[in-house]
Order: C-alpha cells, then structure tokens, then sequence
C-alpha cells in the first residue's frame, strides 16, 4: 500500500535534505502487538521516511461493552466491572464509582453518610494505588525508551503495594474493595506496619529512580522537546490529568472540586515547566508524575498520622439499593485523568444508563494531532508519556 | 564545543550514577521468589476458590442472585417437605473472585478459600460439582431445636 | 453563573430552538433541538460570559422504556438464560434517543448539561466535532453504540466494534446476534453438567 507524492508537501526536519527527493508514503500497522502501545491498541500510520505523516488509531480490542453490562447489573454488582477499566488503578475506578452513586443518592435526598474511618481509608488506599499507577507508568516509560532497569525497581515498590492491598482485600490486581458507602473491610493492623514501612522508604526510592532516569540524560534526550503539547491543544482535545498539567495547567480535582475528604490535606499540585525543554513535552508529563508519586506520598503520611481508631467501615445502607429516580455526572481525580460516571436511575436496582468517562480515551485522542511531524521512535516515546491503559479506552 | 563536551560529561556522568545504582543492588539479597519451591504466606483475606460447605448450605439461592456473572448454579427438585437440592455447582470458568456470594449467605457456608492453583487440561473440568446425591437443604432453626434439645 | 441564568441567556440569544429546562434536580438540564445544537455549542464556547471550554463526556442515552413512574421496572435489556440461549426482545422500541453533553468552563468553574432528544427513526444530529475537538470521538463512541448520525463529523465511523456488525448494541431493543463471521457468539457458557 503505498503512493507517490513529491517531498516537498511535508514537513522536512531542520538542516536535512536540500534537494527535493521523490519519497513514497508507506502505510504501516503499529499493534495490536506492539510492545510500546502498552496493550492492544492499534495505530495505523502513514510515513515518509523516517517522518509520520498520519495517526490513526484502531480501538476496539479489549472492549467488553462494560455499559451494557451496567444496564443489568445491580449498583453493588457493577462495582467489579470497574475493576476492570484501568486495571492498574482498579481502587480508584471501585471508588470513583461508588462515589458518583453515592452523590446521585445524596443528591435525590437519600442520606449517606460515610464514616470518618472508611474515608481515611478511601484516602490511603487510592493515594497507594495512584502510586502504584504512576510507578508502573515510569516503569514502562523507561522500557519504552530502552532502559531495562528503572522497570524492576518500579515493579519492586508496586510489590510491596499490591502486598498491602493483597492484606486488606484479598487481591492484588482486581480489587473491589470499595463499596457503595464506604470500604469493605478495615485495614488490619498488620497492613497498617506495612503501610508505615512503605512511607518510611519511599523517598529514599524516589530519589532513586530519579537518579536512574530522570536526569540521565539519554533520556532527557529523547523526551525534551519532543511531543509538545500547548495548554489550549490539550483542552480542547479533553485531557486531563498528568497530561494537562504537564502542559502547564494547575487543574487537578482533588483540589478544584474536592471531593471526599481531600481538602484536609496539605498537597501541592504539580505542573510542567519546561525544566529540561519546552512546557508540555514528554519530559514534562513523566516528571509531573514522579512528582505527583510524592504529593501522593505527603496525603498518605498526613492520612495515616490522623486516621481515627477503628470503627465502622460502611455506611447505613439498605440491601437492596435502590437509586431514586433522577441523573447525575460525578468525576474523581484517577491516576489518568478525570473520570467521570453518568448515571441515569429511574428508580430500580440497576441503573437506566451508566456512562463512562473515561481519561485515557481522551487523552488517546490527541495522539492524532501530536504525532503527526514526528519520527517513529518519538511516537513510542510519546505515546509512553500519555500513560494510556487500553482496558480503560475500550470499557 | 563546550557542548560537545559538557554533553558527553553529562551522559557518562548520569549513566554511572545509574550504573552505581544498580551496583549497589548487586551486593543485597533478591527480592524475588523462586515461586513452586517457594511460596508466601497468603494473608487471612486472600480470595482463592470458592468453596460451599454443602452440608451447612439452605439452598437459598442468595449467592446465585449477588452473583455478578451468575456462575453459579442451583437446582433443586420437589416442594415443601420433600425439597432436595440436586446441584450445586460452580463455574470456575466465569468466576472472578469478587467475594459477592459469600456476603449475603445466612448461615456463612460459602466462602473464599486459600487455594490458588487447580490447573486443569480441560475447560469443562473446572465446573465444580458440590453435591452428588441429592441432599436435604440445611434448616438452620431445626437444627437451633435439635441444638438445644441435645442439650 | 448559575444554569438559571445560562439558561435565559441561551433563550435570549437561540428563542425557538431552546426546548426546556428542568431546574428542580440537582444538575439542571437544559434542552434544544438536534439541528441547532452546534450554534448553540459555537455560542457557548466563545461567548466570554460563559466560555464553556471543556467537553467534559459526551453520551447518548435509549429512553426507550424509561418507567416514568420512577419505580425501576424499565424495560429488561435481553439477557442470557442459564442454558446459554437469548431471551429475545419481542418488540421495536419506539422511545427517543438522546445525547446529553455535560460542559465545564475552566474560567468561570460553572458547569452545565446540555440534553438533545433526537427521533428515534431519523437519528440525525449536528456534530459539536468542530467546536470541542474531543467531541470528535465522544460522537464515533455514539455513533457505533445508538447509531445516531452526527452530521458534520468528518470521520464518522464505529470507534470500537469492527466496521460489518450490524445494529446498535446500547439500544435497549438491541438484540444479540447470533453468529459473526462465522464465529457463534451465544452459547459460551459451560452450565450443562458433565454426565458421563
Ligand atoms: S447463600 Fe449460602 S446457604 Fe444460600 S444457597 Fe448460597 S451457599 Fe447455600
Ligand atoms: S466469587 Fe464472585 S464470581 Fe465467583 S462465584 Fe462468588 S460471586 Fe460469583
């Protein structure tokens, strides 16, 4: 599949070929098996040379119609199949959900009221995970570049994460520990060492992997200046999270409109600057993630330092839940971005329609415009610094 | 020039501070298992297969209906006096072990085991059947009387 | 600004294509016709009182079967018998469809949640791609799901299933079919009890 076009149309790279050279399009398929799509997701790209002309992404691989199968599920019932959508922050999804039935309850006037322990313990427990998350995002990121070792030693602390959560729910990967009202279980006092443990030597693992990747400076060759995303683009293209604010933007919900009990706590949100290149380029989304790993580490110091004795963990609710008849959009701040559920009930026990917002499938959607212009290995690296998890674009 | 230079510094540099890194670690123990011979301790919570202690079950279905893939199946026969529960199987195919089935039970007879690893050749072989002849559901309050009875 | 106030504006500003606005739930919704929406969008992205710059999730809804009387016993999407067989959908649905876009400004922090009921028959709406380029996928998502045409979107083709399956699996009369390509699709479940 190709076609002849003379060279001139497309952006030549500074300093290269003075003379026009008759160059032939090539199409090429990039996945569903690639190892730097991070899943199966496919992209379908147009090339000239070395230069990508064009992006375009296939979806549909991992998609399980997760919203059908909310239409005839219970509320409680549908909570594991958020597991699922971004299976590297499964907490967070379990919590965002019940989060956004809790607030269409609270909002049709059903009281709900979450006990101060099983908020402490919302806290802790999603601030591990979106550590979790993004230490597999700076894992992988590093293999994407070609740098073996910052993976295991990424993979080493999301042991000791899963190992926690494995003490307080049970599992390592598909959690649901949340529930609508609360949590389903304490933390017990075992996972709780562990947890002041983990707190005691992350730093010291931080300063690590910034010194194994961070600032080295093959990497920061690679990523500086490379996929730069202005702040205006990323709006309008929809991308939240460690995407947006890579790109300069001090936009994170936990602070804008802060939900559960995330206003008590003293956090910075970090932003990109352009330390090494240009505001919003690979370099910057990698580094306001390591950076958001340590604000996640200051809210689970404070959490644990102020979490009351034990106590109850669920609210009151009734056994069978039912949600009044009425709507309601409610989002939470995910490792990816912005997650959102928009949830219709006319007043049974499985909701009329339950819509997913999910981050990483508008932070896909910008792939289009950014790789166009770039070379085949700056697309890897680019696609890297978007943190995309396919079980979550698909549903 | 002086770029040239201070980029090469720069690269060596930061790449034998990783490389220091990574010489440190040599020197401690590993951190990975060698996984058959060795295994971990699996915590009070962990979510292995699901298992039905039979004679203690009500058949009441409870855990069939919380069950979110509904792999879980029933079947009884007869009325009132002469009801028997003929089935009770689980598909480990379709379970996810989400821990929903053992929350409404009333008399706490299923739950979540500590097995992991029942690897099977074929597919059809991890349908488990709990009940062989049928058996009397289990009548929590007669057996309360009889308790007390006994007693 | 509170939605009461977007609200008049709009009214203002679009009259007649301005169909309603529920005001006594928690999150107001305000209603327009299908044609009109991608002005109605343009205006409320570049008007400076309002600058409604981030789509935040655009989605469409089956209203068909909807219980009005808020008791839950809307219509049973089709689902599995324990033997693995469909439980079919005897009859079309005949209700409205709807795609409900909920805005955020980034300037102003107030929020709005624009709904469009469009015929069930002739599913055609104007595409907000131009306005909110995220949109341009919110409305693939859409179209390969309820099978709303949005006109104007220059890529409009399904975002997840592949491009031959037939019919629209989020509508509520949606019926599953039974083979694709020759792959059978129903059936998978292993319930039959081993006998021998
Ligand atoms: S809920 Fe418990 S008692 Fe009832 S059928 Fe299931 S296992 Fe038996
Ligand atoms: S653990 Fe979950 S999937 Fe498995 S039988 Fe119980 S309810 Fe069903």
């Amino acid at each position: 599949m190709t076609d002849v076009r003379p060279h001139q149309d497309i952006a030549t790279p500074a300093g290269d070929i003075a003379k026009p050279i008759k160059s032939e399009l090539l199409h090429i398929n990039m996945g569903p098996q690639h190892p730097s799509t991070h899943g199966v997701l496919r992209l379908f790209i147009t090339t000239d040379g070395e230069m990508v002309t064009k992006v375009v992404p296939y979806l549909g691989y991992l998609h399980r119609c997760a919203e059908k199968i909310a239409e005839g599920n219970t509320y409680h019932q549908y909570i594991i199949y958020t597991d699922r959508m971004d299976y590297l922050a499964a907490m967070n999804c379990n919590w965002t959900y019940c989060l956004a039935v809790e607030n269409t309850l609270r909002s049709l006037g059903v009281e709900v009221e979450i006990p101060e322990y099983a908020e402490y313990v919302r806290v802790i427990i999603g601030e591990l995970n979106r550590i979790a998350s993004h230490l597999i995002a700076f894992g992988t990121y590093g293999l994407d570049i070609g740098a073996m070792t910052p993976f295991f030693h990424a993979l080493r602390e999301r042991e000791a994460i899963l190992n926690i959560f494995e003490k307080v729910c049970g599992a390592r990967l598909m959690y649901s520990y949340y529930d609508v009202g609360g949590v389903k279980w304490d933390i017990p006092d075992d996972a709780m060492d562990e947890i002041k443990l983990f707190i005691d030597l992350f730093p010291a693992k931080l300063d690590e992997y910034n010194e194994l990747l961070t600032g080295n400076k093959i990497f920061v060759e690679r990523t500086a200046n490379v996929g730069v995303l202005d702040a205006a683009t990323c709006i309008d293209y929809g991308c939240t999270g460690p995407v947006l604010r890579g790109s300069g933007v001090k936009h994170d919900l936990r602070k804008d409109d802060p939900y559960s009990i995330y206003d008590r706590f003293d956090f910075d949100i970090p932003v990109g600057t352009g330390t090494v290149g240009t505001v919003g380029d690979c370099w910057d989304r990698y580094h306001v993630r390591m950076l958001e790993m340590y604000e996640s580490w200051r809210i689970i110091q404070q959490a644990v330092d102020r979490i009351p004795p034990r106590g109850e963990v669920m609210a009151k609710m009734p056994k069978n839940l039912k949600v009044p008849p009425g709507q309601g959009y409610y989002r939470a701040e995910n490792p990816k971005g912005e997650m959102g559920f928009y949830i219709i009930s006319d007043g049974g026990t499985v909701p009329f329609r339950c819509k997913t917002r999910s981050p990483a499938f508008h932070n896909l959607h910008i792939i289009e415009h950014v790789g166009k212009g770039q070379m085949i290995s700056d697309l890897c690296a680019t696609i890297g610094s978007l943190d995309l998890v396919l079980g979550e674009i698909d549903r | 020039m002086v770029k040239f230079v201070t980029d090469i510094w720069d690269t060596f540099s930061t790449v034998f501070k990783g490389m220091g890194i990574t010489a440190r670690y040599m020197r401690k123990k590993p951190v990975t298992q060698q996984f058959p011979e060795e295994r971990w301790a699996l915590p009070d919570r962990f979510r292995g297969f699901v298992h039905n202690d039979v004679p203690r079950c009500t058949s009441c279905t409870l855990c069939a209906k919380a069950c979110p893939v509904d792999c879980i199946y029933i079947e009884m026969e007869g009325k009132g006096k002469d009801r028997r529960m003929t089935r009770f199987a689980i598909d480990y195919n379709k379970c996810i072990w989400c821990s929903l089935c053992t929350e409404p039970c009333p008399t706490n007879c299923i739950t979540m085991s500590h097995d992991y690893d029942h690897s099977v050749y074929l597919r059809e072989k991890l349908v488990y059947e709990f009940v062989g002849d049928p058996v009397i559901p289990f009548k929590p309050k007669k057996a309360a009387r009889e308790e007390e009875a006994e007693a | 600004m509170t939605e009461q106030e977007i609200y008049q504006r709009l009214q203002a500003r679009f009259d007649d294509s301005i169909l309603g606005f529920e005001s006594d739930i928690p999150q107001p919704v305000v209603s327009c016709t299908p044609e009109a929406v991608g002005d109605i969008a343009k205006y409320l992205r570049d008007d400076p009182a309002l600058s409604f710059d981030r789509l935040l999730c655009l989605s469409g809804v089956d209203y068909e079967g909807l219980d009005e009387k808020g008791k839950g016993k809307h219509r049973e999407i089709n689902r599995y018998e324990e033997d693995g067989t469909v439980n079919p959908v005897e009859d079309p649905g005949t209700g409205d469809l709807a795609v409900v876009y909920h805005l955020e400004s980034f300037k102003h922090h107030h929020r709005l949640c624009l709904s469009v009921r469009v015929p069930r028959e002739t599913p055609k709406i104007a595409s907000v791609g131009h306005v909110w380029i995220t949109a341009q996928y919110g409305e693939r998502e859409t179209y390969d799901f309820f099978g709303i045409e949005f006109e104007g979107n220059p890529d409009l083709r399904r975002l997840f299933l592949p491009e031959d399956w037939v019919g629209w699996p989020l509508r509520k009369d949606y019926e599953m079919p039974v083979r694709y390509n020759d792959v059978p699709l129903e059936g998978l479940g292993l319930a039959v009890r081993d006998e021998q």
